[in-house]
């Protein structure tokens, strides 16, 4: 029987620890596993007996790359469980500083870690010597991402000044002036990363995925929406247990997640994208075009384009909530705790992270629940390497290494969220 | 601790603390964790500079304020630490390490030129950290002219655990290296770094021509 092993000990240019094996019998992948073996970081219980308002700054705590989404979805779901809704500026102010994570986690992940895949480089340092404009160009339009959470948040990596029912602060109308000035140099510059990344060479591969995303009737999402899935899934947070289940696999740390009644889904950039291509700007809507995106994307290797486009339509959402902005007579809204339980669900950059929370009486925290996107995505990594590694066997083990180690960072995976990420072990017999 | 000595400082370039009215281009970078034990190592650093300029800026003014270098705490994130490299002349990187050296060992690397040693490339607590920093800025042609990286080896990394004791004498005693650097730099006269003060306390520094770095151990 011919055999083949392919070993990723250690999968570089992710977020966390973890590692691959891929089982080959025949020329046939008979297995192919993502093994996380971070030890588990149980948040859930220890935020059992804080009190609610310290939720989103604990949890926030869970990504360095994504803190605002933790944040965001903890708020929304402290304000759904104490009947609390955050309108006007303060609800368009969290829309603008979530835009400045997507623009700054997604460019970290376009110019950083998966652009040398396609330019064939081993890593950033040894592509910005051949490249230097364009990862200068990516490391300023980051900056710019991180300047909104740094305004907003008060600093740019486990902001503080997010609260249950607003801000602590809210910026003064001046105060955005010259972030405006930076993003009309960012909206530039992630056209221009639109179309550079459209330009590189994309293995031909689709998949049928089942995407899952949020929905909003006039918005492309970021805080809030139904939880829709391209096979007709169509329901409000608080009914997401009753569709998804976990599952523990021996060889992950990190919870596996399905749809109780089809299996293995897909939730990020191409999910939000094929769900809501409608709900993009114009601009942006022009530019996924011109990039040669149709209103669904099913290649998950062109998943760098889409989150270039969706970087583009961070900056004009962000500058659009700028130019509307006015002051806010209050920071927050006043909040009684009682006895309670809450849902939400936002999108991260990774994609859709779902949080439950149920109270005590004096807002103190009984039970906690997170579903981060890397955790729910894992068994579509999987898949992928399932279905496409039969197509690539003819390479050498090298290329073979090195083109799965591409297909995980598809998703851009988080393994210090899922609990935190990778070693390839590719057995051919 | 940062919550109630720093809160709310002004936010920007990726950076806290930034010093006003200093001499432009020079940079003093503190990296690491304030509240993960000996990986503020960094911070205590640029903490105890700043808190001599002030010092220095109140009692002796015939020390030129300008002649000070800006000093900033940063988090290690390898892509704004390449920015806030830029456009200086001077840079010192500040931060704690694990290479099996002793707690509290000092290591200097002038990286200016030469390649950050390998066991310090992945020093602290921080993935695409600071030793990414420095080739990517080399790679980009942003590398200060001047590039030195005080590395301070760690004894624990616990949450919220201050400084332990070795750490704690060994950040005094790289700000006042750091200190000697930047004045003899500003008086255009080369270091002595065979200083009986820093023999008697800290050992034999290592000839640093080679690309294990200086030792102050």
């Amino acid at each position: 029987m011919a055999e083949r092993t392919i070993n990723v000990d250690y999968l570089p240019r992710v977020e966390g620890e973890g590692s691959l094996k891929v089982v080959v019998r025949d020329g046939i992948v008979q297995r192919a596993e993502l093994s996380i073996f971070e030890p588990p970081r149980f948040f859930e219980a220890f935020l059992r007996g804080r009190g609610y308002d310290e939720v989103p700054d604990i949890t926030s705590r869970i990504c360095g790359i994504c803190p605002i989404a933790y944040q965001m979805s903890a708020v929304h779901a402290m304000e759904n469980a104490l009947g609390i809704t955050v309108s006007g500026p303060l609800r368009d102010l969290r829309r603008l500083i979530y835009c400045g994570e997507w623009i700054e986690s997604h460019t970290l992940h376009i110019y950083m870690l998966h652009a040398p895949d396609f330019l064939g480089y081993p890593g950033a340092i040894e592509m910005a010597r051949d490249h230097g404009d364009v990862v200068q160009r990516g490391l300023m339009l980051k900056k710019a991402g991180n300047d909104i959470m740094s305004l907003l948040g008060g600093r740019e990596i486990h902001p503080i000044n997010v609260r249950v029912g607003g801000f602590y602060r809210t910026p003064r109308r001046r105060e955005l002036t010259p972030l405006a000035e930076r993003l009309e140099w960012a909206r530039d510059a992630a056209l221009a990363t639109v179309r550079w990344a459209a330009s590189f060479d994309f293995p031909d591969r689709e998949r049928d995925y089942e995407f899952v995303a949020l929905r909003h009737p006039d918005e492309y999402p970021l805080n809030e929406g139904r939880i829709v899935s391209s096979r007709g899934l169509d329901i409000l947070p608080a009914a997401y247990e009753d569709h998804f289940e976990e599952t523990h696999v021996e060889r992950s740390t990190a919870l596996h997640s399905r749809i109780r009644e089809r299996g293995a889904y897909l939730c990020g950039p191409l999910a939000r994208y094929s769900l809501n291509f409608d709900r993009l700007s114009p601009l942006a809507q022009q530019a996924a075009r011109e990039a040669g995106l149709g209103a669904t994307c099913t290649n998950p290797y062109r998943s760098i384009v889409v989150r270039a486009v969706e970087v583009l339509y961070a900056c004009d959402e962000a500058l659009r909530i700028i130019a509307a902005y006015e002051e806010p007579e209050r920071p927050a809204v006043a909040i009684e705790p009682h006895a309670a339980s809450g849902f939400a669900a936002t999108e991260a950059p990774r994609g859709l992270l779902w949080h439950r929370y149920r109270l005590d009486d004096d807002g103190s925290v009984a039970d906690a629940r997170i579903m981060p996107p890397t955790s729910q995505n894992q068994a579509s990594i999987e898949d992928d390497l399932k279905g496409f590694v039969t197509d690539f066997l003819d390479l050498t083990d090298d290329e073979l290494r090195h083109r799965c180690e591409q297909t995980v960072r598809n998703y851009d995976p988080c393994i210090s969220c899922a609990t935190h990420f990778i070693r390839l072990e590719m057995d051919r017999g | 601790m940062h919550f109630v000595r720093y809160a709310l400082h002004p936010a920007g370039n990726g950076s806290r603390l930034t010093m006003t009215n200093s001499r432009p281009n020079c940079v003093v970078i503190g990296v690491g964790n304030p509240d993960r034990g000996d990986d503020a190592a960094g911070f205590a650093v640029a903490r105890q500079l700043r808190d001599g300029i002030v010092a220095v800026r109140g009692l002796t003014p015939r020390v030129d304020p300008a002649a000070q270098p800006r000093i900033v705490e940063h988090g290690g994130e390898a892509t704004a630490l390449v920015l806030e490299m830029g456009g200086v002349e001077q840079v010192f990187l500040i931060d704690a390490c694990v290479s099996g050296a002793p707690p509290g060992t000092i290591h200097r690397f002038d990286v200016s030129s030469a390649a950050m040693p390998a066991f310090a490339s992945g020093f602290s607590t921080h993935g695409f950290g600071p030793a990414a920093a420095v080739e990517l800025a080399r790679a980009l042609g942003r590398l200060p002219h001047q590039c030195i990286v005080y590395a301070i080896e760690g004894a624990s990394f616990e949450t919220g655990a201050p400084l332990s004791p070795p750490v704690a004498a060994a950040v005094a005693e790289v700000a006042r290296c750091l200190r000697d650097e930047i004045a003899a730099c500003n008086t255009g006269r080369p270091l002595d770094r065979s200083r009986s003060d820093i023999v008697s306390r800290h050992g034999t520094i290592a000839d640093g021509a080679d690309q294990e770095g200086d030792q102050y151990a």
